[in-house]
């Protein structure tokens, strides 16, 4: 199998588009902290709020991939700590398909990224997404976005239930 | 027909916490505009009465079917909206709300363009999820009038004569021969230098011959199985076997002290004890009949060192290899010690007391007071430092079998005392109980292994699952009064879904399409609760079923089935869609 891998580009000014897959328990309450707490990060993500990362279907992030996402972020709880004993791990597992199968076709593993911020990492959660942003605005946009190419995306049929 | 939606979308300005940055109204006329919106407004505090009540006459006036808030976190307000529009008649499933507080305007205080732009899109994701909401029907469950009490210490005692005394039937299994837990085996308990035998034995009677009460004693817990209000588990008392049904659980499994092996010389010699260790010393049923002489040389100690912190507060770099340090604090420790070394002095008042403590905390009601009489005693203070611990050694033909060296930060010096009795105050740590407990009853632990309150400052009592509680040390390091108020505490939160006799539990769980599933049985492997089983239909087909009462609707089934026909309610693959692609493809 052909491999391609997307090079860094010249460090170019766009704005990334970013979605952030949430866990209820631990991530989406680690990024209420970083606003309780007043830590600031760029704006480019747009959080989706999931139960449990174990919830979160290979098939959303390679919608949002397809929408012309330029980066996604599944977010959850550190090991021993999901609220529903294991999500985490499967969500782990899922992580490490996607990354491959997205490095398959192209992309750069850094535009999908999995982390583990508890609920009481505020801080963290501004420096992922601070990382993240630095990370996706040196590799440009998506090859498959139409977000900064105006190019058109795949949008053939429709989603399973 | 489904009918239409119709959505009002409440843009909050949470006085200038929203609204000093974002944009609000600009925000609120943008959302007006947008597919299936009906009406648009933007208020100072939508959590305020005068907000609630425009949702209200805003759902008659306009025929709304769904609301979104945008405002604070869900994990905040949810609850209060769903509450609004439930009171309007509308199911409570119906509600959405767009985060622009924590997520947008205390984040991005310092790009009010770009966060308003950004609030947009949040509402715009809100009002796409909106549209494809669907009501959810109501699950209510019996609950049985019985609880169990996991511990037969301080806190399980406490616990269990609170629930019987309010009429409810209660199982109180201690692993133990004997009821008391640790506080038992204290010499005395401070501030106060009560006898907990004389505190102890009281309630352990009333436990023992409380109508309303079973007690079992030497007993574990062979299986645990359940949810809240129908709980069942298999008690094994001896080599006999019992199976009770419940509604609700109190956890009280207590603490356990930490083990120095390894540290300052414990366990090589002696005349290196723990606190705990002392204490059986000096009660008159110990070894010695309450005679207080060294281990080894059965002599009076003429000295005798205290170190605080043992197992508690552990940095890293300086604990044995192997051992994973105990970053809190154990908060007994520090008035335990001192009042400890007092009593030493009262039975030997010719003892050298040598306290060496990297912070001294007497924490609690009336501790402070007891601090301040410990001053008198004249006893040696001695500041260490964690990264320069005490050292102790056994001495080679020295008049004294030990020898501690200390840098003291007070007077700048090494300090080195030579003492017949070294003293270990050590820290609690979560009885070997609990992790037993814990992933039986899929209660999560915190990284120091107590377990996990589900909120630290507004569910204290709560585990994360419902139905169990928590009570004692169990949680974290307590003393004797917090233990017990928060005994009662659980005892009150177990006994009120057992008063109602019947509770909600939440709808938001996964189904299953019979037409789509193969009966592969993958779900079943990713579900941690066990809520998945095969069922045989009558026409020969074998497929998954889940059991309502038991799915917590986490959602890991509906992603790893490779028919998608698991659909997580409320979080199905078509609503978090909707919402990826208005944030990326519209607007």
């Amino acid at each position: 199998m052909v491999e391609v891998q997307e090079m860094p580009k010249e460090a170019i000014d766009f704005e990334p588009k970013i979605i952030g897959f949430l866990c209820n328990w631990c991530s989406y309450a680690g990024a209420d902290l970083a606003g309780t707490s007043r830590v600031q990060y760029p704006t480019n993500i747009r959080i989706v709020r999931v139960m449990c990362t174990g919830r979160i279907d290979p098939q959303l992030v390679l919608n949002a991939f397809r929408y012309g996402a330029d980066g996604v972020l599944i977010a959850g709880c550190h090991e021993g700590d999901c609220h529903y004993i294991g999500g985490n791990f499967r969500a782990y597992r899922k992580y490490l398909l996607l990354r491959e199968f997205l490095r398959k076709m192209g992309m750069h593993e850094k535009r999908l990224r999995l982390e583990w911020v508890s609920a009481s990492e505020g801080e963290q959660f501004g420096k992922v997404v601070r990382e993240m942003v630095d990370d996706i605005k040196e590799l440009g946009p998506s090859p498959l976005g139409i977000t900064a190419t105006g190019g058109i995306v795949v949008d053939e049929g429709e989603i399973k239930i | 027909m489904e009918e239409e939606p119709r959505i009002g979308v409440y843009v909050c300005n949470c006085g200038i916490n929203i609204g000093g940055v974002v944009n609000v109204d600009d925000v609120a006329e943008y959302a007006s505009k947008l597919p299936n919106v009906a009406v648009a407004r933007s208020h100072l505090y939508m959590c305020s009465d005068r907000g609630q009540s425009m949702i209200k006459e805003d759902i008659d006036e306009f025929k709304l079917n769904r609301v979104v808030v945008a405002s604070c976190s869900p994990r905040m307000h949810e609850p209060t909206f769903r509450k609004v529009i439930e009171e309007k008649g509308l199911n409570k499933y119906l509600f959405e709300q767009a985060n622009l507080r924590e997520h947008v305007s205390w984040v991005h205080s310092n790009q009010p363009e770009k966060a308003t732009e950004k609030a947009k899109d949040l509402v715009r994701m809100a009002v796409a999820k909106s549209r494809l909401l669907e009501p959810l029907p109501q699950h209510m469950v019996d609950v049985k009038g019985e609880a169990l009490v996991i511990g037969g210490g301080t806190s399980g005692l406490s616990a269990a004569k609170n629930i019987a005394d309010r009429g409810f039937k209660v199982h109180l299994v201690e692993k133990t021969p004997n009821f008391g837990g640790k506080m038992a085996q204290l010499y005395k308990v401070y501030p106060t230098f009560d006898d907990p035998q004389e505190l102890l034995n009281p309630l352990i009677k009333d436990v023992m011959e409380h109508p309303n009460i079973i007690s079992y004693l030497s007993a574990e817990i062979a299986d645990i199985e359940g949810y809240i209000g129908n709980y069942r588990a298999i008690i094994r008392e001896q080599v006999e076997e019992k199976e009770i049904e419940f509604g609700t659980i109190v956890v009280a499994t207590g603490y356990q002290p930490y083990d120095p092996t390894g540290e300052f010389t414990y366990g090589n010699h002696p005349n290196v004890l723990t606190l705990l260790e002392l204490h059986q010393l000096l009660r008159d049923d110990g070894p010695t009949q309450g005679n207080l002489v060294t281990p080894a040389e059965g002599k009076t100690p003429r000295s005798i060192a205290f170190i605080s912190c043992v197992g508690s507060r552990q940095n890293e770099d300086t604990i044995p290899e192997g051992k994973k340090p105990n970053k809190y604090c154990s908060r007994v420790c520090c008035t335990g010690m001192i009042a400890t070394s007092m009593e030493v002095l009262e039975k030997e008042p010719n003892t050298d007391i040598f306290v060496l403590y990297r912070d001294l905390r007497t924490h609690g009601k009336g501790h402070e007071e007891l601090f301040t009489d410990f001053r008198q005693t004249g006893s040696t203070m001695i500041r260490y430092t964690d990264d320069q611990m005490p050292l102790v050694s056994v001495t080679q033909g020295s008049e004294y079998p030990l020898a501690v060296r200390s840098y003291d930060t007070l007077s700048g010096m090494n300090i080195e005392m030579p003492v017949d009795l070294v003293v270990l105050a050590t820290g609690m740590i979560p009885d070997d109980s609990a992790a037993h407990i814990a992933s039986k009853l899929h209660i999560t632990m915190s990284a120091d292994g107590f377990f996990q309150e589900l909120h630290p400052k507004l569910a204290p009592l709560d585990s994360v699952t419902d139905g169990v509680y928590l009570a004692g040390c169990t949680q974290g390091p307590k003393d004797v009064p917090d233990s017990v108020s928060q005994a009662f505490g659980a005892a009150a939160k177990a006994c009120s879904p057992m008063a109602q006799g019947r509770v909600e539990v939440e709808s938001t769980i996964s189904v299953i399409n019979e037409d789509y599933c193969t009966g592969c049985g993958v779900c079943q492997g990713s579900c941690e609760f066990s809520a998945i089983v095969f069922e045989d239909k009558p026409d020969g087909k074998r497929i998954s079923k889940v059991i309502e009462a038991l799915c917590k609707g986490c959602g890991s089934c509906g992603s790893a089935c490779p028919s998608g026909a698991i659909t997580m309610l409320n979080f199905k693959d078509r609503q978090l869609d909707a919402m990826v692609r208005a944030a990326l493809l519209e607007g």
